[in-house]
């Protein structure tokens, strides 16, 4: 009698398996949580050749903090120029904090990324940010802007590379030093700057030089590196974005898939490979500087926040045909 | 049997919509929330599931789902380490160039690993004297003059290219004949009296 009822309680089991408790060789789990509060530090070269770039800059306001409005994220955005020289700069923010409850933030945006071009073309990007956030001028003119409780974002905006003192592992030490150590993802860096020099219109390119200091801090705490010299800040404005408000919408896989076994839900609901809303990749891990097997969103798609992202699947090889490809 | 069938009774009595949380029926990891594995058909809380969990200096034991010393790359490690593979252990990384490793006015040496210090007499406070363009710098090299609308007189030493230089000191074309032979100079500059004020130099 017992014996005869295994087959049922299998059957049980399989008629769950379209709610997504098939039972695969991995279940890897996610939780959609960016950071509650984000302290967002710009920056931004004020030598004479980045007014194009500041410009470019203002107009991509919307790319970039759709990220921290989708996610509700309570933000304040501040801006330092690069110049070391001038006392009225020197790691002073320049105009106001802007935060969700700025009136046309946009436009306060564009007024606060244009920060003229009368800078020194002397360039300490990585000791303004520092003098920003640390004493005296942390307690002082700058008060108000570090949160205890708010992860940190630098954006570091430039067409030349930083010209401050100290090795760049000293200004990365003095960044996290800000922050609980044990936090990994609590302090972040990106580098908007001149990657290639060629890339940059030919009538830029005798100023323009390679951002190897700000790339290198980028590299080290998990940011993102945009080219300054693309014609389009749209999609770098919204990767810088998307980075720094915390929302993930790659996920790395914990084991290689057999990818005809691939499945993804997201709140315990399936979401078809074929909708468009999510693709295999084998995306670059910036902390061990692979490509590794991962689950990418589109950019449109994104997880919402306190989403539960799970993906079941059959250890394998993964083959391209394999995807979306009907198991029999 | 009914020893082999109780795990299979406990599968149906899992609800399909049951909730996630410590203590949560589950059949795998994807039953269960952030930072929680399936174990005995039972959610369980854990304090890592990959090594990005962990502080730094620290990785993701995936067997018992605990954070232990130890580094599996350089990204586990601080600033200025890197991850030694056969120890598992983070150690002072050698300097990968002057530009990114080193302090003012030094060099990174290759056959080192070690930043040393250009021992040229980058900054050195000089009066000129007639006739003598580098005035009363010690290295022949150097010519005495100002720079950056800087007031004082500092000692800069002349450079073909950037890679004459030390760290945080840039080749430029002067703009001047300041050494008085009749040729434009290319100087390794940089704020010096800036850097003084600032205890950089």
């Amino acid at each position: 009698m017992l014996r005869s009822l295994a087959p049922l309680l299998l059957l049980g089991l399989v008629a769950c398996s379209d709610q997504g408790f098939t039972r695969l060789d991995n279940a890897d789990v996610w939780i959609q949580e960016p950071s509650g509060a984000v302290d967002v530090l710009l920056i931004i070269d004020d030598s004479c050749s980045m007014a194009p770039h500041q410009a470019a800059l203002g107009s991509s306001f919307a790319a970039f903090i759709q990220w921290f409005v989708t996610a509700g994220i309570d933000y304040q955005i501040a801006v330092v120029t690069t110049d070391g020289i001038d006392p009225s700069k020197s790691g002073r923010i320049q105009g106001e904090i802007m935060t969700p409850d700025t009136p046309n933030p946009e436009g306060a945006f564009t007024r606060a990324v244009s920060v003229g071009i009368s800078g020194s073309r002397y360039e300490r990007g990585l000791e303004m940010a520092r003098r920003a956030l640390t004493e005296p001028l942390i307690s002082n003119e700058n008060s108000g802007f570090l949160r205890d409780y708010a992860a940190l974002t630098l954006v570091f905006v430039s067409d030349e590379d930083d010209k401050s003192p100290w090795p760049v592992h000293d200004y990365v030490h003095a960044f996290r030093d800000l922050k609980p150590q044990e936090e990994r993802r609590i302090l972040n860096a990106s580098a908007l700057v001149v990657d290639d020099v060629s890339s940059c219109p030919s009538s830029a390119q005798s100023s323009a030089q390679p951002g190897q200091r700000y790339m290198d801090v980028a590299r080290q705490a998990g940011g993102v590196i945009g080219d300054i010299c693309a014609q389009d800040f749209q999609d770098i404005a919204g990767q810088l974005g998307l980075n720094a408000s915390r929302m993930r919408n790659t996920y790395f896989l914990s084991s290689s898939p057999n990818l005809a076994t691939l499945q993804v839900s997201i709140d315990e609901e399936p979401i078809g490979c074929d909708e468009g809303v999510w693709r295999y990749e084998e995306a670059l891990d910036r902390r061990t500087q692979e490509h590794l097997p991962a689950i990418v969103f589109a950019p449109d798609r994104v997880p919402p926040v306190g989403a539960q992202i799970v993906a079941r699947y059959m250890d394998g090889v993964p083959n391209p045909d394999d995807f979306c490809r009907e198991t029999s | 049997m009914i020893r082999f069938l109780a795990p299979a009774l406990l599968l149906l009595m899992i609800s399909c919509d049951a909730q996630s949380g410590p203590g949560a029926s589950c059949i795998d990891d994807g039953d269960c929330g952030g930072l929680q594995v399936c174990e005995e058909f039972e959610c369980v809380d854990v304090e890592c599931l990959v090594t990005t969990d962990c502080p730094l200096e620290q990785t993701c034991d995936r067997r018992s789902f605990t954070c232990v010393e130890g580094c599996e790359v350089d990204d586990d490690c601080r600033a200025g380490f890197g991850c030694e593979e056969s120890t598992s252990t983070c150690e002072p990384l050698e300097c990968r160039s002057t530009e990114l490793d080193c302090a003012f006015a030094e060099n990174c040496n290759p056959a080192t690993g070690a930043c040393e210090p250009d021992g040229g007499g980058h900054c050195e406070p000089c009066s000129t004297r007639p006739f003598q363009a580098q005035g009363t710098c010690q290295d022949s090299r150097a010519i005495c003059t100002t720079y950056f609308h800087e007031p004082e007189l500092y000692c800069f030493l002349r450079c073909d290219e950037q890679a004459d230089c030390p760290r945080g000191f840039e080749c430029l074309n002067v703009g001047r004949d300041a050494s008085g032979d009749g040729t434009i100079d290319h100087l390794c500059v940089a704020h010096c009296g800036d850097l003084y004020d600032n205890g950089w130099l």
